[in-house]
């Protein structure tokens, strides 16, 4: 059974990734995860500069999900490549950096600084946090997202995912951009804006009042985000968003994704990224096909 | 290293209150679990309540084997996470991850633990039945070796009305001095915890380390009462959680940090707690 695929320059043993901001720097998952079974990780985005994040509460639960306002919490790319990059780089499997800028011009710069960094295999470039103050979403405007790519692209030779936001008019049009741009694959999607009020006292629950809601209640405006740029954009496609099992994983496969990221996933169910190691050779012999590739895009419409 | 799995609901009762307690059988994870840290929960197979819920260790129960094969845990219902799990008839499967987070101070080479005094509110005393057991020797928890025999260990809980003291005579069983305090006057001192645990002190043996657990306006109280006495304190924060092991940063809380700016920053609750050092949490930033 041959599991491996590829998003550009980047080729995995298998499609199953795990999603930034949803493990962590890796270690927390000691125990629960074979890191070296992983398609690979993909590490909670870094910003040029530390950033407190938001106040708490930061999440709530909702039907079949949960909202997020993390707000990017973390030490800044510095300390990042210090400290965790060479844990990361021990594990045995591929990483791909992901990096936010507060700016356009940040994005290149971030991009520069893992360039050279040994043990990091890509980079995803989170165009689409909806945390961050200023609520500044790079991947809205498909002008800006090309020339965010094209600046990034000329600063490595690494490949770049460009991980893009289901919050637009037209995601073809932003994925056309990344791809133009240089994109090697984009990631679709990152989390859907939401908000959740606590009637009783008029106010709403979450400390940045809006958050990006994940889980299994957005799985199906992911897999339709999937299956919709796949059918316009030459690049592969990352599929995210409501990852959960092996079903799962096989409907954004044949729905056109070359790979799948876990997220949500990963807080209600540790283990779920082996479970599903553990089943997709048997998924796909059960399509009476050989390889991840025979599977991926297979979907068929009505004419 | 921690264990994740499917396992099976032994016993699920209500005490009093809206208070539960169930029993779940898992040998490797019981015989891990120390005294301070918790588990997630959540029962299998359904995507509401989508996440588990955070319960500390109320006690391990031994099997057949005379090993310790379950374990007990001890909550409020009080919304839908914990109503669901309220629900659930022995038998029924839960997914269960821990052990997860620190504990209190278990040994007499940093911390003068002669005369310990537990301060809990609420729902705040479900860590203190397995503190008391180990401390006073009565029962082993996990690979550790704890041999620090206290003078004297005693629990002052305060909670709203009397029926929501459930389990107090677990607690007394022990042996350890408890005295409580309700709101409503129903039993104990009638007033805040935090008045009843000052007066004691006052009337000693004046405490060499103080453990709480409770809500945070209780412990912040509890904090300024252990710096106004200059005794050591640890307080161990109940805080929303999604993950329980350090991966989706939502349980932050805040606390000093020379090398910020701001003289503090956030830190996860799950994997750096949930027991702080009482004099290093920022309460209000
Ligand atoms: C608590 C939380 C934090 C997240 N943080 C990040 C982040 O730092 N960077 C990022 O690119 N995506 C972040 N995401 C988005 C996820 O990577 C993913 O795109 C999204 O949650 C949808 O997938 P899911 O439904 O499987 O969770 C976060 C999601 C959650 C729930």
């Amino acid at each position: 059974m041959n599991l491996e695929t590829r998003l550009g320059r980047l080729t995995l043993p298998n499609p199953i990734l795990v999603a930034s901001g949803t493990f962590g720097y890796a270690k927390e998952s000691t125990g629960f995860v074979d890191f070296a079974r992983l398609g690979g990780i993909v590490p909670k985005t870094v910003t040029a500069s530390p950033r407190v994040g938001n106040k708490p509460p930061r999440i709530v639960e909702t039907a079949a999900g949960m909202l997020n306002s993390i707000g990017l919490d973390n030490d800044g790319i510095d300390h990042f490549i210090e400290h965790h990059v060479p844990y990361l780089a021990t594990l045995g499997t591929r990483i791909i950096a992901n990096v936010a800028g507060k700016t356009e011009a940040e994005f290149p710069a971030l991009v520069a600084k893992l360039n050279p960094i040994k043990g990091i295999h890509a980079i995803e470039l989170n165009l689409s946090c909806p945390n961050v103050s200023g609520g500044i979403d790079f991947a809205t405007n498909p002008e800006v997202t090309e020339r965010v790519l094209r600046q990034c692209r000329s600063e490595t030779e690494l490949p770049l995912l460009a991980k893009l936001t289901p919050n637009v008019t037209d995601l073809v049009s932003i994925a056309e951009a990344a791809s133009r741009g240089g994109a090697d694959a984009v990631t679709l999607i990152n989390t859907v804006l939401g908000t959740a009020i606590d009637w009783k006292r008029r106010k709403p629950i979450l400390s940045n009042v809006l958050g990006g809601l994940s889980g299994p209640a957005i799985k199906p405006i992911a897999l339709r985000a999937v299956l919709t740029v796949a059918r316009r954009v030459k690049i592969p496609i990352v599929g995210v968003g409501g990852v959960c099992t092996i079903d799962d994983v096989m409907e954004f496969l044949v729905a056109g994704a070359s790979a799948v990221q876990l997220g949500t996933v990963s807080f209600f169910d540790p283990t779920a990224s082996m479970r599903i190691l553990d089943e997709l050779p048997q998924a796909i012999t059960s399509m009476k096909a050989s390889s991840v590739t025979d599977v991926i895009g297979s979907v068929i419409l009505p004419t | 290293m921690p264990f994740h799995r499917q396992v099976r609901v032994h016993a699920n009762e209500c005490l009093t209150g809206g208070i539960h307690k169930i029993r779940v059988e898992f040998p490797e994870l019981a015989m891990s679990l120390r005294p301070g840290q918790f588990v997630m929960i959540r029962p299998s197979g359904r995507l509401e309540p989508l996440l588990g819920r955070p319960l500390a260790l109320y006690e391990t129960v031994d099997g057949p084997s005379g090993m310790p094969e379950f374990f007990e845990l001890v909550y409020l219902v009080m919304g839908a996470g914990t109503r669901a799990l309220a629900a659930l008839q022995p038998g029924e499967p839960v997914d269960v991850w821990g052990p997860l987070g620190n504990t209190f101070p278990e040994s007499s080479n940093n911390v003068d633990l002669t005369h310990v005094m537990l301060i809990a509110g609420g729902i705040g005393q479900t860590p203190f039945l397995s503190v008391i057991k180990s401390l006073l020797g009565q029962r082993r928890y996990g690979q550790s070796q704890v041999s620090v025999m206290p003078e004297s260990v005693s629990l002052i809980w305060g909670a709203r009305t009397k029926d929501a003291l459930a389990g107090l005579d677990d607690f007394q069983a022990t042996g350890a001095r408890v005295e409580v305090a309700t709101e409503d006057g129903s039993a104990g001192h009638k007033g805040y915890v935090t008045e009843l645990a000052d007066r004691l002190i006052q009337e000693g043996p004046n405490p060499t380390a103080i453990f709480s657990c409770g809500p945070e306006p209780m412990l912040e109280a509890v904090t300024a009462l252990a710096k106004r006495c200059q005794i050591p304190a640890w307080v161990s924060l109940e805080t929303k959680m999604a993950c329980g092991y350090g991966v989706c940063f939502s349980c932050v809380c805040p606390l000093q940090d020379e090398s910020s700016d701001t003289g503090w920053d956030y830190r996860r609750v799950c994997i750096e707690g949930p027991v702080f050092k009482a004099e290093n949490i920022v309460w209000h930033t």
